[in-house]
């Protein structure tokens, strides 16, 4: 774009010719003491509650605590700025961020400035950060799937468009592995993701983001980082600008999905803030509304009906749980708020079953109606059988004498957990779930020994590409489970095992 | 300030009480006046617990000879609980009290230029029509202005200086 000087000149010039100086009109108060990220002011008797204060030099606060005399005040940027006297002054705004096309691909902060390098956002849209979630009337049903190309989530604890999925594990579980899948998984299928990085190492967020990167997920991605060396009160609204730029999408009518990654440390910077702020404590020191926190955040998901735009917000909150303790303060809460939980655990991720997803805790609660009618039909027996395979499983550790059936049970069980396992980075087509699944559950792996059922998936895909890719079409096309697609399917696999032969399983 | 400015709005609220009921507003608040300056003067000597309470009380008693009763009680009643120190605050809170009552409001008027007093006239004037208070004004000069005035009333304040609207004219110029 080349301006010469003079263009310049004229520009200026119409601004300023167009600049109407008015008187303006605020409330002042005086800083009466400032730290650790909280500044008290005396004075400001018109600030409302949340109302976004100038501190002048570019610092910026909000109203957080309404006191008789004083107000106290979160800072937003660098408090150290801030000196005893100082003049504050209300804006009449709340904060907000920029939000629009422009911030896709993008890393920014809480307060939607550019972190990656790229330049300025090019946007004039702005969005205030806490907004009132939508309610019931503007809402519809979630009913379409959200596929995570995750076999084990899609299969037994499907997530659908415009839900809230808590996915909720000890440290070192693969938590942020399955909604990196989840975004990754979301090229080209029209879904907008946000990942809102809080409390984290900026050395694992730039790792993230360079994996994304790597798979060509951030072209329909948006990263918000509030690390673990920014103030505690840039992590408490990094979750809710994130949200605001996912809302974005919302209501223009598209698909968003938003992590939140996460918010066991969202909840702790909030402590933070809160107790320097002299709100009471409760419990584990969290102060009374560690509820409302989340449940306002998550409440922002929403599937929109026809009249409003039809778009949807999906949240993937995550949480952090400390030796499997899902009943803690937080891990409860957020468990009760979401619409289900992906559930993962230590010792499953240790035996190899990765995702590590305890498929007996895990539920998610819109169930179904976010399945294509194909997936629901042919999982239907899986999640039985599975069930049944963890009960027997425990008892045949002692006895060896079993009888047939159970025998029979006990492989079906094995195989089938077989088929759920699924390397990182590596999502799945819908139709390719579908298929592996059946071949489990109609029992055409009963006689694949259990260390081969990897190599059978593997070459089962590859003929589905190559020598069957009618059936996949198929699939997509009827998206239910009719006696055709059940006829081409056993057709298609009965003909790849009769071409690969994996030998005979040992009893 | 801030943090004792609520107690000493408690006490200031119960002297105005007795006040009102012994109908001598303005007599207490000239007595407060002069109690609260000639103790801000000496209050190590009434916080000093080496000496004896008794000792300083009646030092006080004697100081606040010849004032309302409840002025007398209310400085030994400071001394008694260690509160002696609030005494100015009290009496700038009870003297906030008493226009507020009266409708009275104090406005902070800064200017680049000082102003001739027809000016400052008219400019009280007109704050006393669009608060609807009678404005007890205080004018400064801030050259740093560079044109226009600041007008602060209460905690509120209309900026209409040069240099405010050339920040927003820079701020405008920057962002587009």
């Amino acid at each position: 774009m080349a301006t010469t000087s003079s263009e310049i000149t004229e520009i200026i010039k119409a601004q300023i010719k167009g600049f109407r100086g008015k008187a303006e009109s605020v409330d002042v108060g005086t800083v009466v003491e400032v730290g650790d990220g909280i500044a008290r002011i005396y004075g400001l008797a018109g600030c409302m509650a949340s109302e976004l204060l100038d501190f002048g030099r570019g610092v910026f606060g909000l109203a957080f605590n309404l006191e008789e005399d004083t107000v106290s005040a979160i800072v937003l940027g660098d408090y150290t700025e801030i000196k005893e006297g100082d003049e504050v002054r209300t804006t009449g705004r709340i904060a907000e961020v920029p939000v629009g096309d422009a911030l896709v691909g993008r890393v920014v902060d809480t307060l939607g400035r550019p972190l990656d390098g790229k330049g300025p956002i090019a946007t004039t849209e702005t969005r205030r950060i806490d907004v009132v979630a939508p309610g019931v009337i503007l809402r519809k049903n979630v009913d379409t799937p959200l596929q995570t190309g995750i076999k084990v989530i899609d299969s037994i604890t499907p997530i659908g468009r415009g839900q809230r999925e808590l996915i909720i594990g000890d440290r070192q579980t693969g938590k942020t592995a399955i909604a990196i899948d989840t975004i990754i998984n979301q090229k080209g299928q029209g879904v907008f993701c946000v990942y809102v990085a809080v409390g984290q190492k900026e050395s694992s967020v730039a790792k993230i983001v360079a994996t994304l990167e790597e798979h060509g997920a951030m072209d329909h991605t948006t990263v918000v980082i509030a690390g673990a060396s920014d103030p505690a009160t840039m992590q408490y609204l990094a979750p809710y600008s994130g949200s605001a730029i996912g809302e974005f999408f919302r209501d223009a009518g598209k698909d968003a999905l938003c992590v939140y990654d996460d918010l066991t440390k969202h909840a702790q910077a909030y402590r933070q803030v809160s107790l320097l702020a002299r709100r009471p404590p409760g419990r584990e020191a969290y102060p009374g509304d560690v509820f409302y926190l989340h449940s306002r955040l998550l409440e922002r998901a929403a599937r929109m009906n026809e009249e409003n735009g039809g778009g949807s917000l999906t949240a993937l909150p995550i949480i952090e749980t400390q030796a499997n303790d899902i009943a803690a303060y937080i891990p409860a809460n957020v468990i009760s708020i979401t619409d289900g939980q992906i559930y993962l655990e230590t010792d499953l991720f240790n035996a190899g079953v990765r995702p590590a997803m305890n498929t007996g805790l895990s539920v998610s609660r819109v169930g179904g109606d976010a399945q294509i009618r194909a997936m629901s039909k042919v999982t239907g027996s899986m999640k039985l059988d599975l069930g049944q395979y963890r009960e027997l499983a425990a008892f045949a550790q002692f006895g060896s004498d079993l009888d047939k059936a159970t025998l029979a049970q006990l492989r079906r069980g094995e195989r089938l957990v077989e088929i759920l396992k699924q390397p990182q980075y590596q999502p799945l087509p819908v139709e390719k779930q579908i298929v592996i699944i059946f071949s489990g559950t109609a029992g055409y792996l009963d006689d694949v020994p259990r260390e081969r059922v990897a190599d059978f998936e593997r070459d089962l895909y590859r003929w589905m590409d190559v020598q069957a890719p009618q059936v996949g079409q198929l699939i997509l096309k009827e998206r239910k489970w009719t006696d055709e697609v059940e006829k081409a399917a056993r057709a298609m696999i009965e003909e790849f095992k009769k071409a690969n032969p994996y030998g005979e399983a040992k009893a | 300030m801030a943090l004792t400015g609520s107690a000493a709005r408690r006490y200031a609220e119960a002297l105005l009480d007795i006040a009102l009921e012994e109908r001598k507003v303005d007599a207490y608040r000239e007595s407060l006046d002069k109690v609260a300056a000639a103790f801000s003067g000496s209050l190590p000597f009434f916080r000093d617990p080496s000496r004896p309470l008794e000792r300083r009380l009646k030092a006080a008693e004697a100081a606040t000879k010849g004032e309302p009763t409840a002025i007398g009680s209310l400085v030994s009643m400071l001394i008694r609980r260690g509160r002696i120190a609030l005494i100015a605050q009290i009496a700038a809170a009870y003297g906030d009290l008493v226009d507020d009552r009266a409708g009275i409001a104090k406005a902070r008027i800064t200017t680049a230029v000082p102003l001739p007093d027809a000016q400052r006239a008219s400019v009280v004037g007109r704050l006393e029509k669009t608060t609807g208070k009678r404005i007890e004004a205080e004018f400064a000069v801030e050259p740093t202005l560079l044109g226009g005035a600041t007008v602060q009333v209460g905690d509120h304040l209309v900026d209409a200086s040069l240099r405010a609207q050339l920040d927003a004219l820079r701020d405008q110029l920057a962002s587009t």
